[in-house]
């Protein structure tokens, strides 16, 4: 056998390692090595190639990653109740949490509690951006939104799985069949088996409402009793005086904004687009031209401040923004639709 | 144990035994890019740690097997440590680079989980009080074999890493591998030959130096 690399016969040489060679494949081999000197250090060179890939392993990266990423959203210990501390409603749901070691609460309860947690509110604005979900223990998902809570019995969701929702929270539930995830708000009951959804239960109103992302949801009035069954992209309000349950075809973007930080506007009137940016960031906004009002807004906006998406909307239509007041602007400007 | 000369590497002299072009581009100092990825970890940046994970996930997994021989125990041990530098991110300070931190980390665990004290013992008796470094000691061999193997498998062609790893991952005989593809055996034993020919280019500088080392220690 030639000593020169490439005459090499790394098929051979790769059945000796692993085995598969017959008794006089083996002789050649080792008559190939004791040629010379070359030939001797190239065997030991491709003996240890051998060896250290003798355990090689493709890992799936991927979907460790993705158990990687449930692990880092779960509170570090055992945590049971979650209440968020209030805040400015300058900027909408910008998470923050406060986390009670308490085993049970009931909804009522948080408001004698709020006191001791607002000294921790400095150590949990510091975390809070990982802080923005918590995990169940059946592996369920809930990001809350600010000034909402939730609580549930340790063993609660051992046998069957009910949470008490106060405020605003987005759920992802981990399907089970046997085992119905329940939500239970002041006026209605959330029924699923494994879906992502809103929930939107803010007390002292009179409405509560549900936003499906996936899946299958059912909703029922506690007042009534009546229910309706709601998919992707469906909405369902419950109103508590009448026990009525509204559903609605398609839920608008404002409604997730918290969650998704996104808002799109189609061809939308520049007043109804002001109605619903007043609404998801709670500041004031007026038009000082009726017709400016008319301009049709089509545009996308991902987590960006309300003055970044009026500054756009106003450079966009010819329009003059005007700051007011801390959260109150002034859009002035006759605008020209044809940018 | 197939890293012991690497280890020995480490506690003798780095200038003097180290191949010159084994460590090009690698560094165990923290340089701006490592800072700017530990900044925005730090900042709870989880896109940034998912770059990290997936650029390391591999090779680490496949460093942390040779330890402590099971795949299943490797990715755990490897998420953990993956977890934990999450979960205390804020107070991350490093002297050294986030990479050899995260190498040395996860041998430390695998150390850990060679439960047995016998075991333990009879590892750091082959290997020299290797373990005892810490933080400060530095595995550029070992990071830069793993990567170099994660990154081989990662580029093989498909059918090749397909038999390659039924061989040696499953342990399947070439027969079998040949059977269940419905491949020739000639086919099997070709890509695989080919597989073990790229292996031996791709580490060369490593093969360099254990056959230098070999003659070394006589």
């Amino acid at each position: 056998m030639n000593s020169e690399a490439q005459h090499i016969d790394y098929d051979l040489l790769s059945k000796y390692f692993d085995g598969e060679t017959t008794d006089s494949e083996n002789k050649s081999v080792e008559q190939w090595a004791a040629t010379s000197e070359e030939n001797s250090a190239e065997f030991k060179r491709i003996k240890k190639a051998h060896e250290f890939t003798s355990q090689a392993t493709l890992f799936d990266t991927n979907s460790a990653w993705d158990k990687m990423k449930a692990k880092m959203d779960a509170p570090s210990e055992e945590q049971k109740v979650i209440q968020l501390p209030s805040q400015e409603a300058r900027r909408p749901a910008r998470l923050k949490w406060a986390v009670a070691a308490s085993v049970v609460l009931l909804a009522g309860l948080f408001i004698g509690l709020q006191k001791p947690w607002i000294s921790n509110q400095t150590t949990f604005a510091a975390a809070n951006v990982a802080s923005d979900s918590l995990v169940l223990p059946d592996g369920s998902f809930i990001d809350l939104n600010s000034e909402s809570s939730i609580a549930f019995e340790e063993n609660g969701l051992k046998n069957e799985r009910n949470v008490q929702l106060t405020g605003e929270a987005f759920f992802s539930v981990k399907r089970n069949v046997e085992k119905p995830f329940v939500i239970t708000t002041n006026h209605s009951q959330i029924r699923v088996l494994g879906t992502s959804f809103n929930v939107k239960a803010i007390p002292g109103t009179n409405t509560d409402e549900v936003v499906v992302s996936s899946g299958k949801v059912m909703v029922t009035s506690s007042e009534s009793g009546n229910s309706v069954e709601l998919v992707k992209g469906e909405k369902a309000i419950v109103y508590s005086e009448t026990g009525t349950v509204v559903k609605i075809n398609k839920a608008p973007d404002k409604d997730l904004y918290w969650k998704t930080k996104t808002i799109r506007f189609r061809n939308t009137e520049l007043d109804s687009v002001v109605k619903i940016l007043e609404e998801v960031f709670h500041v004031s906004i007026r038009i000082s031209q009726p017709s400016a009002g008319k301009i049709p807004v089509s545009s996308t906006f991902k987590d960006e401040s309300v003055e970044y998406i009026l500054e756009t909307i106003a450079a966009t239509g010819r329009l003059t923004l005007i700051k007011t007041g801390k959260n109150a602007y002034r859009i002035d400007g006759e605008g020209n639709s044809t940018p | 144990m197939r890293f012991q000369i690497m280890y020995l590497v480490n506690n003798l002299s780095h200038e003097t035994y180290r191949i010159p072009n084994l460590a090009r581009g690698m560094s165990t100092a923290i340089d701006n890019s490592d800072q700017a990825l530990i900044d925005a970890i730090k900042r709870g940046s989880s896109g940034a740690f998912e770059r990290f994970f997936k650029n390391h996930y591999q090779a680490l997994c496949g460093f942390a097997a040779t330890y402590v021989k099971d795949a299943d125990a490797a990715e755990d041990i490897v998420q953990n440590t993956f977890l934990t530098i999450w979960q205390k991110r804020e107070g991350l300070e490093l002297r050294q680079s986030l990479k050899s931190y995260l190498y040395t980390s996860v041998r430390n665990a695998c150390l850990n989980k060679l439960k047995s004290e016998k075991i333990r013992d009879q590892y750091r008796a082959e290997n020299i009080g290797a373990d005892e470094g810490g933080e400060s000691s530095d595995h550029l061999e070992e990071m830069e074999l793993s990567e170099r193997i994660s990154n081989a498998i990662t580029a093989m062609p498909p059918e090749r890493q397909k038999i390659f790893l039924m061989s040696r991952e499953e342990g399947l005989k070439y027969k079998e591998i040949a059977e269940k593809l419905d491949k020739s055996i000639k086919t099997v034993e070709n890509q695989m030959g080919k597989a073990l020919k790229y292996m031996r280019v791709e580490l060369a500088d490593f093969l360099a130096l254990v056959i230098f080392l070999n003659f070394l220690l006589g």
